[in-house]
């Protein structure tokens, strides 16, 4: 007790102690009482609080899990393939959902950035595609372009990855494209150069990386530089099959993206993996849509000109058609779409037929122009506006099953869904709004085939 | 390699702390009996009570506020970063991008590190390129004290901003007193320093000096990128992320004109160092330079006799610049120099004024003017400036021994321009208004306030080629309130007293500004979304037996994205653990006197982060993550020679806020501290 006191009367102000004792009473029993008061405080409500503490740790302290995947399905082979892959990304994340050829969803979340946890790398990271051309193994193939690098095939029946094989080779080579060449090889682009390479086999980029399918491993590169490059480098972004050859376009822009050359298409014999030809198409640049028509005769390269160019950069716009019959390809036609629609043309391209081709035009977050869908009449040159979305950098890929009857789907992010475009009989243009799987909820903006 | 479950990390660290308990415990006991003797005496009024008492570490600048302060032990131990030091205060969250010298944020109850302003010897750090403040230009050798408002910022903010604020404040020279360190560490840390101080209550000078440099070459699992597939995974080693460090200190202070004063404060910090970039794509060259000088002068004058009038006026200047260096355009930034300078110089005033007894107001001016330089190859170049000014009232009614009513508003003035200079072209309003109910050793609290973010030079103007800007962005919009108890007791037989201060706070955020990039590659800031977060904080600590202190720091959030347009299912706020708990036990002793230690300590603090998302989506999972460190200090020769060690990560768990950005595993740290 007399400890207590001393101990109270230790924590009394020097002020109020020299004040004398008939100050210090009621001090001293208001301190006491607010002592009480807090010592009965800290007995009720402490347990309480580690109690509540205790419970919503338990409760509420770990976010929850993303949910299962949705798995594989089992669709019917077609001369087209088996269904379209729909790729939907913030760009931070990504969500692979597969559906039929008229855009009907059938697996909601049949991959993900969250089928692992993520360590070093996420599962998937926000920039990833499908290769333009359908693997012929059966297989939905995945490009992780940046920062993984990494190409991943999954089997479509059981979504169990099969394999993953990292094409970084040490730097950050941003693979485009992928295209398999039916003898268990396939060929992957690399957009980047390594501008030091040298320290692992086949780091220098800016080229075709030859993979072995089984066991996945590189076995070789086709270098796509030129002598007559300069200060350009070659930057290979998508590729097709055509008149026997591997096409591959060529972005050919400097190391900082400031300048652009003329786009270029280099020819690769498979059988050599050697490019046999280059093709120029002089005033047009950052070609990235290369499409072939169901009959094989044609090909539509779009073009977007250079971004860093401003309002120039629709003078290097346009949509190039080759004629695929002759080796190495000619130019027949050039449209000039860019200046027709007012905009930029983005690299989505699909044939509705052999005589009709759509595409996307590009909208502008500072003007406020929204993305827009245009087609081509390629027999009479007509370019006509046929759908104005939301607003700008919403349309992405376009993939066309014309071969097999099919639509031409459009990925929609503001829509959240697919557009379906076909011709009818009468060449007429027909849409419709198809959703996607809400399961996630990101947007779609690219689509494959498998 | 697996990690080991949490279990064995839980055993491990026990068995740790019970072994440090054992060592300990006997001084520790003898100890305790003899702070509980009364000493010889004429009457009671003679006791002397020794030990030390736990001590509330509620921030000076605004007692009314939720917050908390740390300062003694905790800023000297070796190695340690401003960020280690925040990460498990309650209400802040930090994301660290690797070792020493690496950049690290901070923000506050699930607010951006944008909107959390930080402030060195009253300066605030964040530049008006990205918005946020650097913490790894913080070291803390200097440091006295570092205060963390939560929820609402005290006026000697600047930035009234949405996310509470953080102060550094540098040491002020008290006595004559000259001391020199040494420090070494693992992976190629090491470091110096020396400082001399003369002074005494009434003025002084403060002057130091330090040298610090780390390899940062630790050791990482590298996935290659392919989760799904483990034969392919290979240990490496960080490269090119070494970093050395020169800082300087000057304080001064005087005193003038009776009860006046007058502080100067000047730190100028330059640093070389690699930029190791994504560890799964790690740079070779890219290296960066940067500096920054700051200066303070600031004068307390009194304007009457009675001391119930005072007048203050400080005067500021921040320099910094960086230069980034990427001859083989490894960070993507489509350039291989780009050089940022920033100047800002404010200017402020205010007047303490007691009306009678009961009310206090202070009234407060404040101008300052800053200007943005970007030059980057290849690109245009950026010359921005603000200007900002601001007029201020915060005043406080004791109403009743009981109540205490507080209010602080604020009417602010920006310009923001590209190239000339702007002094207002937008008014917007800030504001607080709370009530504290004193009970005794219980004071309830209550705080409801309004706060904006104005968007930064870099959101507004753009940076490179990929970074755009969007000139019609308008100020993010913050809404906040709390509710809170603190608590304190004297302590009763053994135990040496208990604190504790636990608040409940509901934020809401409108206008917030987001980055979207586009399909052509580049991004650009839009006003699109919105947000809501709940919490919960508790700070709690007890001392029993004088020589165990024990303490327990954690926070609950709920964030939540509440945005209109808002697509996926997810609406839980991405990089937001929802439970973060930091316990601590540090074992004391002044009891080895004789055998040559005047003090001795060992502390170990264990810091538990829940998973946490790190997209919007909710697909990627950063899971629950933990770090224990252990911290020693031998006092000896008198207290001239102090002795620290350091263990961070002791159980060498796998972390990291960032993905593609490990950070440091087990890392040890020891340094030598001699004084006179």
């Amino acid at each position: 007790m007399v400890g207590k006191r001393a101990r109270m009367l230790a924590s009394i102000p020097n002020r109020a102690r020299a004040a004398g004792s008939t100050d210090i009473a009621p001090m001293m029993q208001s301190r006491t009482r607010a002592g009480a008061y807090a010592q009965k405080l800290l007995r009720i409500a402490l347990p309480w609080a580690v109690r509540l503490m205790a419970a919503a740790t338990w409760l509420a302290c770990n976010v929850p899990e993303p949910d299962a995947a949705s798995g594989g399905v089992h669709l019917p082979a077609t001369a087209c393939g088996r269904g379209v892959v729909i790729l939907e990304s913030d760009y931070a994340s990504t969500n692979v959902a597969l559906a039929s050829f008229d855009g009907a969803v059938v697996s909601g979340s049949f991959i993900s950035s969250g089928s692992r946890h993520p360590g070093l790398s996420m599962a998937l990271s926000g920039d990833v595609v499908t290769p333009r051309e359908r693997p012929l193994s059966g297989s939905v193939v995945l490009l992780d372009r940046y920062p993984n690098a990494v190409v991943t095939w999954v089997d479509p029946e059981s979504a169990i990855v099969q394999a993953q094989l990292s094409v970084a080779t040490g730097f950050a080579s941003n693979p485009h494209d992928y295209i398999e060449l039916g003898d268990g090889r396939a060929y992957v682009s690399r957009y980047e150069t390594n501008p030091a390479p040298g320290r692992e086999a086949w780091d220098d980029g800016g080229d075709l990386l030859i993979v072995n399918l089984a066991p996945a491993a590189i076995e070789g590169r086709i270098a796509l530089s030129r002598p007559d490059d300069g200060v350009l480098l070659p930057r290979p972004d998508r590729m097709l099959r055509a008149g026997g050859h591997v096409w591959v376009l060529l972005q050919r822009f400097d190391a900082s993206f400031s300048r652009a050359g003329d786009a270029r298409i280099a020819g690769v014999d498979a059988a050599r993996d050697r490019v046999d030809w280059v093709v120029d198409l002089p005033g047009v640049a950052s070609c990235g849509g290369i499409e072939l028509s169901a009959s094989g005769a044609r090909v539509a390269v779009v073009c977007s000109g250079t971004f860093g160019e401003g309002a120039a950069q629709s003078d290097r716009s346009g949509v190039v058609l080759l004629d695929a019959t002759v080796s190495p390809p000619v130019e027949t036609r050039r449209f000039d779409a860019a200046a027709v629609l007012g905009a930029p043309l983005a690299p989505a391209v699909g044939f509705l037929d052999d005589n009709h081709v759509l595409g996307v035009a590009y909208g502008d977050l500072v003007a406020g122009r929204a993305d827009n869908l245009y087609a081509i009449d390629l027999v009479s040159g007509a370019i006509e506006q046929v759908h104005a979305a939301g607003q700008a950098f919403v349309l992405g890929d376009i993939r066309c099953s014309a071969a097999c009857g099919g639509p031409c789907l459009v990925a929609d992010a503001e829509l959240g869904g697919l557009w379906s475009w076909r011709l009818d009989g009468g060449a007429a243009l027909q849409s419709a709004a198809l959703p996607v799987s809400d399961a996630v909820g990101l947007p779609p903006r690219g689509l494959g085939g498998f | 390699m697996r990690a080991p479950p949490l279990a064995l990390h839980v055993a491990r660290a026990a068995a740790l702390l019970w072994s440090a308990a054992v060592v300990l415990t006997a001084s520790g006991s003898s100890l305790a009996q003899e702070r509980t003797q009364a000493a010889p005496g004429p009457g009671d009024t003679q006791v002397v009570i020794k030990g030390t008492r736990v001590r509330p570490r509620v921030p000076p600048k605004d007692r009314s506020v939720a917050g908390s302060m740390i300062q003694g032990a905790r800023l000297a131990a070796p190695g340690k970063k401003a960020a280690e030091l925040l990460r498990g205060e309650p209400g802040v969250s930090v994301a660290e991008t690797g070792g020493q010298g690496a950049l690290a944020t901070a923000s506050i109850r699930g607010a951006t590190s944008a909107q959390t302003p930080v402030y060195l010897a009253g300066v605030r750090l964040n530049d008006d390129v990205a918005g946020s403040a650097d913490l790894s230009l913080i070291p803390l050798w200097l440091i006295q004290r570092v205060e963390v408002y939560r929820g609402h910022a005290p006026l000697e903010a600047d930035q009234l901003g949405i996310g509470g604020a953080v102060f550094f404040e540098p040491k002020r020279p008290r006595k004559l007193e000259i001391g020199a360190g040494g420090q070494v560490g693992s992976f190629g840390s090491r470091g110096a320093w020396a400082w001399g101080s003369h002074g005494n209550d009434a003025s002084g000078l403060l002057v130091g000096a330090s040298w610090d440099r780390a390899r940062n070459d630790y050791p990482y699992t590298d996935d290659r990128g392919t989760r799904f597939e483990s034969s392919d995974d290979v240990g490496r080693r960080r490269t090119n992320a070494d970093a050395r460090t020169v800082e300087g200190w000057a304080v001064g202070t005087a005193s003038t004109l009776g009860e006046g004063r007058v502080d100067v404060v000047i730190n100028a910090v330059s640093r070389e160092q690699g930029l190791p970039g994504l560890a799964l794509i790690p740079t070779q060259a890219a290296r960066a330079r940067s500096s920054r000088v700051l200066g303070a002068v600031s004068a307390s004058v009194p304007c009457d006799d009675r001391a119930s009038c005072l007048v203050r006026m400080t005067s500021s200047a921040l320099l910094a610049g960086s230069t980034l260096l990427d001859p083989l355009r490894e960070l993507g930034l489509s350039a291989t120099r780009a050089d940022l300078y920033g100047r800002r110089v404010d200017q402020s005033a205010s007047v303490r004024v007691d009306l009678g007894d009961s009310v206090t107001l202070v009234p407060s001016l404040r101008a300052s003017v800053e200007r943005l330089l970007v030059d980057a190859d290849g690109a245009a170049s950026v010359r921005a400036s603000r200007g900002v000014s601001r007029g201020a009232m915060a005043g406080e009614w004791r109403a009743s021994r009981r109540w205490t009513f507080r209010a602080l508003g604020s009417g602010e003035c920006q310009g923001t321009s590209l190239g000339g200079l702007s002094l207002c072209s937008r008014v917007s309003g800030a504001g607080r208004a709370g009530a504290e109910l004193s009970l005794g050793a219980l004071s309830l609290l209550g705080n409801v306030g309004h706060y904006e973010r104005v968007p930064t030079l870099a959101e507004l103007y753009g940076l490179a080629g990929a970074v755009r800007g969007n000139s019609s962005l308008t100020p993010e919009q913050g809404n906040t309130g709390e509710l809170g108890a603190r608590v304190s007791w004297g302590g009763h037989g053994a135990v040496n007293g208990a604190y504790a201060d636990v608040f409940a706070f509901a934020r809401t955020a409108a206008d917030l500004i987001a980055w979207r990039r586009s399909a052509a590659g580049y991004v650009r800031p839009y006003n699109v979304s919105s947000a809501r977060v709940l919490g919960v904080e508790l700070l709690a600590s007890a001392g029993f037996g004088g020589f165990l202190d024990v303490e327990l720091s954690a926070t609950m959030l709920d964030p939540r994205d509440t945005s209109g347009s808002r697509t996926v299912q997810n609406d839980i706020l991405p990089f937001r653990s929802r439970l973060t708990a930091s316990p601590s036990a540090r074992l004391h002793t002044d009891a080895w006197a004789g055998a040559g230690v005047d003090e001795a300590s060992l502390e170990a603090r264990y810091t538990h982060q829940s998973s946490r998302y790190a997209d919007s989506a909710g697909l990627v999972v950063i899971a629950a993550q933990g770090s224990l460190d252990l911290e020693s200090s031998v006092t000896t020769l008198d207290k001239h020679l102090t002795v620290r060690a350091r263990l961070s990560d002791a159980l060498d768990q796998a972390r990291y806020d960032i993905i593609g950005y490990p950070l440091l595993g087990r890392t040890w740290f020891g340094a030598m501290e001699l004084s006179w």
